[in-house]
């Protein structure tokens, strides 16, 4: 065995001799487009607010390449771009660098954030707000309904950023197992067809916190730290069993945010109540 | 000796040989060409002065017709107005792209009028398109070919020719507005009777058709009949404004004669008159044409107990909206449809045997499906028997006479709602009018059935 290891290796050296390179090869410039492109308004903001200071790129224009093909989808408007995403800095990323400081914070940030215009639907009817893969990317539909007048509105993307960077922070630190053991039976697929009122008596903040352990680990998480304490308090109110689970979950959600990335949820619930209440003043 | 082949073979498997001597097909790579391709495109495009003009058919036989003005400018912008948004909308300069995802692609990047086709939410309250689909159109297009007078695309997903030809200053002044308008003459008016007859004279040739316009969707179901067959043909073609009428994409074939569009005066609604042809489209209360065993067709033979007519409805915003709307329900019983909606009724549906398996009683049943709650599927049915009394020998009218048979399951709540409440009372009554029915299709997948006393009266089922 070991001698014809040794041919082989004999045999592979002595093929690197074999191996004739023609010089034939014209080299000529590059067939790519190397021109300075022209940056436009919103390309010129973007890079000032996103690339530059958290290397973040922000895909608003369409790209096939990073889209469902079997989804009716359309892009967004072009005029929407800078006041979404100008929100999105003062609820989403201003609140984190506060707690965590721009040299934690950046290397924990997806490095791509894509906006499409119009609402993404599944098979079964429901629509998908946002979607978050590999630590690395978050989706954000339906910027057509984008009305920063709308506190309510304001407050839907608010949550579904939190949510989908819930998923970002779950993606890099998972959370404890003992979480998923909570309410480990009633977790479905078929969540649409369950109102928020059932999902409620349950144990569920949301329908949708049904769909998954880790749907429901963020939804917990996107929602506490979006409502003022009566709003929480009002999503508990009924029955007592649901809500000691739903209060042993966000005890989870708790110690798993200040054990993995040192955050106090409730700091972090305050800094982003006030950004909602800036941005509902047209301060943003 | 084993050992020397071994090594002659790995000595063989080894041994590479480089020949940089292959001849090429082409004269540049792939890439090169694809460049070039793009960058003639954007060149064409940029360089016609009054910019393009395009009759755009999101899917082909169900969606169609609209007219759009593009000019193409420097930093890849692309500025745009069409007939089918309000006049007087502020429209913006949009961007566009190109990329070589299957092939050179132009591709609308940003959202700009022509997104309205291809918009999975597109407004729409007739039920013909669901929501998650809109009018499943395109914007972003693969390069087919490219000269001054014309520049081909495919759509990328639906792969339907689009023309784009170059547009004239006549096109950016006034042309949308009358396209839009003709249009709308040729949409039905609320008073208008159901029938509408195209006949057409072509030397000594003669076509007559049922034409039926939905100016939802811009599309026309066109039913014509064989005598001598006793066959009904029908087909559904895209309906485009042009100034003076309408124009078809494709044309219609009805009886070997070839319509490509209509003109329109106040004095004559719409009309042809060319050397070749002469017609007239004209609203009737009664059918043109016979729609030849329309009836009979409904009943799929080979599945006797398939529920081939149910009204569909997809979501609750599609009941509220039948009340302003819809052609499905007769108008006189919109509001009585849409209570019973929010009353739990779901929906009605004519069967061609009983739903319920364990009533062994064979035949037509008119069936009210029901729920307790507003948001749940229907749960409950009652069934009410009915017999089809053919009304004339073409089998395209039909009458429904009460059985004496009803039947309901688990759903005294539906039985109580079918027997006691008003509007199904109306419903049964319209069902079992005694004048009757004209059944006539509606693409391939519909049918009307319309009010023989009264063709204002009629409701659209979808074949199941």
């Amino acid at each position: 065995m070991k001698k014809y290891i040794l041919y082989i290796v004999f045999l592979a050296f002595s093929s690197l001799y074999m191996v004739s390179c023609s010089e034939d090869d014209d080299f000529v410039s590059t067939i790519y487009n190397t021109d300075t492109p022209h940056l436009s308004d919103v390309e010129k903001w973007i890079r000032d607010s996103f690339v530059t200071p958290h290397n973040i790129e922000v895909i608003y224009l369409w790209a096939d390449s990073e889209s469902d093909v079997t989804k009716n989808m359309t892009p967004a408007r072009m005029d929407t771009i800078v006041p979404f995403l100008r929100t999105v800095k003062k609820m989403w990323i201003q609140p984190y660098i506060e707690l965590l400081g721009l040299d934690v914070l950046n290397p924990i940030l997806p490095k791509q954030l894509m906006l499409v215009g119009s609402a993404t639907y599944n098979t079964d009817g429901t629509k998908t707000g946002g979607t978050a893969e590999k630590g690395k990317k978050i989706v954000m539909y339906s910027l057509d309904e984008f009305n920063p007048r709308n506190a309510s509105n304001v407050w839907e993307f608010c949550h579904v950023f939190h949510h989908e960077f819930g998923h970002i922070l779950n993606q890099q630190k998972e959370y404890e197992i003992s979480f998923q053991n909570l309410t480990p039976k009633d977790y479905t697929s078929a969540w649409s067809s369950v109102s928020d009122a059932d999902a409620k008596a349950k144990g569920f903040i949301t329908n949708y916190a049904m769909a998954a352990p880790g749907e429901d680990f963020v939804e917990v998480l996107s929602i506490y730290v979006t409502k003022t304490q009566a709003d929480w308090d009002k999503e508990l109110e009924g029955d007592k069993v649901a809500k000691d689970l739903i209060a042993s979950k966000l005890l989870e959600v708790r110690n798993y945010m200040q054990k993995s990335w040192g955050i106090d949820i409730d700091e972090l619930r305050a800094l982003n109540l006030q950004a909602l209440n800036e941005i509902n003043k047209g301060d943003y | 000796m084993k050992r020397i082949y071994l090594i002659l073979i790995m000595f063989s498997l080894l041994s590479v040989s480089c020949n940089n001597d292959e001849d090429m097909i082409f004269s540049q790579s792939s890439t090169e060409r694809v460049n070039e391709m793009i960058q003639l495109c954007d060149e064409t495009l940029k360089s016609a002065e009054e910019g393009w003009k395009v009759t755009y058919v999101p899917k082909p036989g169900t969606t169609g017709g609209f007219n759009i003005l593009m000019k193409f400018l420097e930093y890849d912008r692309v500025f745009m107005d069409s007939d089918f948004v309000e006049e007087g909308t502020p429209v913006d300069t949009t961007s566009y792209s190109f990329n070589a995802s299957e092939g050179p692609i132009l591709c609308f990047d940003s959202y700009a009028l022509i997104h309205q086709l291809s918009h999975p939410d597109h407004p729409d309250y007739s039920g013909k398109l669901t929501a998650g689909k809109g009018m499943e159109g395109d914007f972003e297009f693969k390069i087919q070919s490219i000269s001054k007078d014309s520049v081909v695309f495919k759509g990328k997903k639906r792969n339907n020719h689009v023309v784009f030809y170059p547009a004239t200053k006549d096109d950016w002044d006034g042309f949308l507005p009358q396209a839009k308008r003709s249009l709308e003459k040729l949409a039905p008016g609320s008073n208008e009777p159901f029938f509408r007859g195209l006949n057409v004279i072509s030397g000594d040739q003669t076509a007559a058709a049922n034409f039926i316009y939905d100016p939802i969707t811009r599309s026309a179901s066109v039913t014509w009949s064989d005598p001598v067959e006793r066959k009904t043909h029908t087909f559904t073609t895209a309906v485009y404004g042009t100034r003076d009428g309408v124009g078809f994409m494709p044309a219609m074939r009805i009886n070997d004669l070839t319509v490509e569009g209509l003109s329109y005066s106040d004095a004559n609604g719409f009309f042809i008159n060319s050397p070749e042809m002469q017609g007239e489209l004209k609203f009737s209360d009664t059918p043109p044409i016979p729609f030849y065993n329309s009836f009979t067709d409904l009943r799929d033979s080979t599945n006797a107990s398939a529920l081939p007519l149910v009204p569909q409805f997809t979501s609750i915003i599609d009941f509220i909206y039948l009340f302003i709307y819809s052609s499905r329900v007769p108008s006189a019983y919109r509001m009585d449809y849409v209570t019973a909606m929010v009353g739990g009724l779901k929906q009605f549906k004519i069967s061609w045997r009983n739903p319920i398996q364990s009533l062994p009683v064979d035949g037509i049943w008119l069936t009210y499906y029901g729920s307790n709650a507003l948001a749940e599927q229907a749960q409950f049915f009652y069934n009410v028997k009915i017999k089809a009394v053919p009304l004339r020998t073409e089998n395209d009218q039909v009458r429904f006479e009460f059985d004496n048979l009803e039947a309901g399951t688990n759903g005294d709540f539906t039985k109580n709602v079918v027997e006691n409440w008003a509007f199904c009372k109306n419903i049964r009554n319209f069902f079992l009018s005694p004048s009757g029915f004209t059944v006539v299709p509606y693409g391939t997948s519909q049918a009307y059935f319309v009010s023989i006393s009264d063709s204002k009266q009629y409701v659209l089922f979808d074949r199941n």
